[in-house]
C-alpha cells in the first residue's frame, strides 16, 4: 500500500503540472520540514488558497495590518527511524496577520487530517491455523491538528519567498483503547509565492 | 512528456525491486522489525543480532507501561552476538497501536499477541527456529499467563523468569516482610535511617493477614524502588549505562502516554493475578534468575516458581549483588546463566 501510493504520487507529480492550467492556480507553494528534530521526522507538501484578506489602519502608529485566511490542502509523511512510517493527507485553514510595511508576520491555523499509519515490516495475522505476512499494511486515524507560529518574508515583492516556524499540537484518534494520542511537531516552511 | 514517462518508469522500477526485498535477514548481525496484528492491535517487534543462529529470546517487557526497546542494554547487546533477541512492545504499550476497547485489554489477549508473536517469527525464520521467551517484572506475570494457557509452552524451547511477578498477593506479602526485615537492620546499622523509617512505618502498618487493597500494592511498588537504591549491597554495573540511542527508535512520549493508560486499565485484573498454583502445568525447561534484594518482586516468588513447575530441567540462580534487574546489576553473570540455559536446550 505504502509503495503504491508513493508511485501514484510519483505518476502524479506530472499530470498535475499540465492539469493545473486548467484550474484556478493557488496563491502559494511551500515545502516544510515535519517532526519533532529528535526522533521522528519527514516532510510536508503544500499549497494554499487565500479566502479572505482584510487591511486595518492603526489609528496611531498610521501603519496597516493585513489578516488573512488562507485554505492549505497538505500532504505529510513522517517517520521514525526502526517504527512506522505515517502518511497524512488534509486541509488547514491559516490566519496569516501581517503587517504591511513590515516583512514578519505569525500565524494560525486549525486542521483536519487523516493518517494512515503503516507497519515497519511484514505484518502477521493468524488465521486459526496459519500465520500469514501481509506488507504495507496501515491502520487509519483521525488527526485534528492546531498550530501557531512566526514567519518572515524574503526576496523580492514580486516573487517572494517566506520562512515560518510553526509549533503543532495534535491528537491521533481513535487510538488503542483510549480517545487520543497527544503528540507535537515542529515544521519549518519555506513557502512561494506563485 | 517522453522524459514524464522515462522518469515514471525509473520509479516504478526502483520500487518494484525495493519491494521484493521481504526475506528474512538471516545473518549473524540481523536488524528488522516485524509487526504482529491481532484482536484489533498492532504490535511491533524489533530483531536484534545473531538469526543464523536460530535461536531466539524474546524478551517480555516490563511494566505494564514499558515498552521492548528499554530494554536493549549491555547484556543484550552481548547476547545478539550468539542469539536473536527480539525486543517486543505489548499491547497498548510502546509502538503498538490499533483500534479497540478497553476491554480488550486483558492478560489473556496479551497472551493470545505472544502465541501470534512466536507462531510469526517461526513462520519467518523457519520451522526449527528455537524460541526462549525471557519475562522481567510484569512481563514474568504475562510469560507465567502464556506458559499455564493450554499447550502454547510447547511454541517454546524455554522458559526465562527474571524477577518476575507472577502472584501479586504473594509479592505484596514478601515485600513487607522484606521491608521490615531490611529496615531494622539498615537502622540498626545508622545507614539512610530517615528513609527507613519511613518504609518501616509504612510497612508496620499494612495488615497482611487481609487481602491488600490496589493503592497499597502501588505504594509497596514505589517503595521497593526507593528501598533497593538506599541499600550498598546491590552494585551498578558501569556496563550497563544504557543505551543513549535507543532513546531515538521509537517515540517515547507516545511510548509514556500510551503506556500509563494501558497500565491503568490492567491495573485491577494485575493486582489480583496470582498463578502460583497453576504452574504446574509448565514442563519445559525453565530458569528462574533473581536478584537476592529485590523488593519490587521478592525472592521468594522466585522460590516458589522454581519449586512449583513440574520441568524436569529447571534452574534457580540468586544474583547476590542485585535488585529487581540483575541483568544490570550483574551483567556478566547474567549472560553466563542465559548462554548456558540456551546452549543447553535449544
Amino acid at each position: 500500500m505504502y509503495r503504491i501510493l508513493v508511485v501514484w504520487l510519483c505518476c502524479a507529480i506530472p499530470m498535475i503540472s499540465s492539469a493545473q492550467r486548467a484550474f484556478t492556480k493557488p496563491d502559494f507553494a511551500s515545502a516544510s520540514y515535519y517532526g519533532d528534530l529528535l526522533i521522528f521526522s519527514g516532510f510536508k507538501l503544500s499549497a494554499g488558497w487565500e479566502l479572505s484578506s482584510k487591511t486595518k489602519a492603526r489609528k496611531r502608529s498610521g501603519k496597516s495590518v493585513v489578516k488573512s485566511t488562507f485554505l492549505v490542502p497538505s500532504l505529510v509523511n513522517f517517520g521514525i527511524r526502526e517504527g512506522q512510517k505515517n502518511w497524512q493527507l488534509g486541509t488547514d485553514l491559516e490566519r496569516i496577520r501581517v503587517h504591511s510595511k513590515g516583512r514578519a508576520y505569525r500565524l494560525l491555523q486549525a486542521g483536519l487530517y487523516g493518517n494512515w499509519t503503516f507497519n515497519s515490516g511484514p505484518t502477521y495475522v493468524y488465521d486459526g491455523t496459519d500465520v500469514n505476512a501481509y506488507y504495507g499494511t496501515s491502520r487509519f486515524y483521525l488527526v485534528p491538528d492546531f498550530a501557531f507560529g512566526f514567519g518572515r518574508k524574503f526576496g523580492s515583492l514580486s516573487r517572494p519567498i517566506d520562512l515560518a516556524a510553526k509549533f503543532h499540537a495534535y491528537g491521533k484518534m481513535p487510538y488503542n483503547s483510549f480517545f487520543a494520542l497527544p503528540g507535537f511537531a515542529v515544521e519549518l516552511r519555506l513557502k512561494y509565492a506563485l | 512528456m517522453r522524459k514524464y514517462r522515462i522518469i515514471v518508469w525509473a520509479l516504478v522500477a526502483l520500487a518494484t525491486i525495493v519491494s521484493c526485498n521481504r526475506s528474512a535477514d538471516i545473518s549473524e548481525n540481523a536488524r528488522e522489525t516485524i509487526t504482529v496484528r491481532n484482536l484489533g492491535a498492532d504490535i511491533p517487534a524489533y530483531v536484534y543480532g545473531n538469526t543464523a543462529s536460530k535461536a531466539f529470546i524474546i524478551i517480555v517487557h516490563g511494566g505494564p507501561g514499558g515498552n521492548g526497546l528499554e530494554y536493549r542494554g549491555y547484556y543484550s547487546k552481548e547476547l545478539e552476538k550468539d542469539y536473536a533477541v527480539v525486543y517486543t512492545d505489548q499491547r497498548g504499550q510502546g509502538s503498538a497501536h490499533g483500534h479497540y476497547g478497553k476491554e480488550d485489554v486483558t492478560i489473556d489477549n496479551m497472551v493470545s499477541d505472544l502465541e501470534v508473536l512466536f507462531r510469526a517469527l517461526k513462520d519467518r525464520y523457519g520451522a526449527d527456529a528455537s524460541l526462549f521467551m525471557m519475562g522481567h517484572s510484569w512481563g514474568g506475570t504475562l510469560g507465567s499467563a502464556y506458559m499455564i494457557k493450554d499447550d502454547l509452552q510447547y511454541l517454546l524451547k524455554g522458559w526465562i523468569e527474571v524477577d518476575g511477578a507472577h502472584d501479586i498477593p504473594m509479592l505484596n506479602r514478601a515485600a513487607i516482610g522484606m521491608y521490615i526485615s531490611y529496615a531494622k537492620k539498615e537502622i540498626a546499622a545508622g545507614k539512610n535511617t530517615d528513609r527507613w523509617q519511613e518504609i518501616l512505618d509504612f510497612a508496620s502498618a499494612v495488615d497482611t493477614t487481609k487481602e491488600i487493597p490496589d493503592s497499597t500494592g502501588g505504594r509497596i511498588n514505589q517503595y521497593g524502588h526507593e528501598a533497593e537504591g538506599l541499600l550498598d549491597e546491590v552494585v551498578r554495573s558501569e556496563l550497563s549505562s544504557g543505551d543513549a540511542a535507543g532513546l531515538f527508535r521509537q517515540n517515547m512520549l507516545t511510548s509514556t502516554i500510551s503506556g500509563s493508560f494501558t497500565s491503568g486499565q490492567l491495573n485491577a485484573e494485575v493486582e489480583s493475578t496470582s498463578l502460583t498454583d497453576q504452574l504446574y502445568k509448565i514442563e519445559i525447561p525453565s530458569l528462574f534468575l533473581w536478584g537476592r534484594h529485590d523488593f519490587v518482586v521478592p525472592p521468594r516468588l522466585g522460590a516458589a516458581g522454581y519449586q512449583e513447575v513440574s520441568s524436569t530441567h529447571k534452574k534457580l540462580v540468586y544474583f547476590e549483588k542485585s535488585g529487581h534487574s540483575p541483568m544490570d546489576n550483574e551483567p556478566e553473570k547474567f549472560i553466563q546463566e542465559v548462554q548456558s540455559f540456551v546452549e543447553a536446550y535449544k
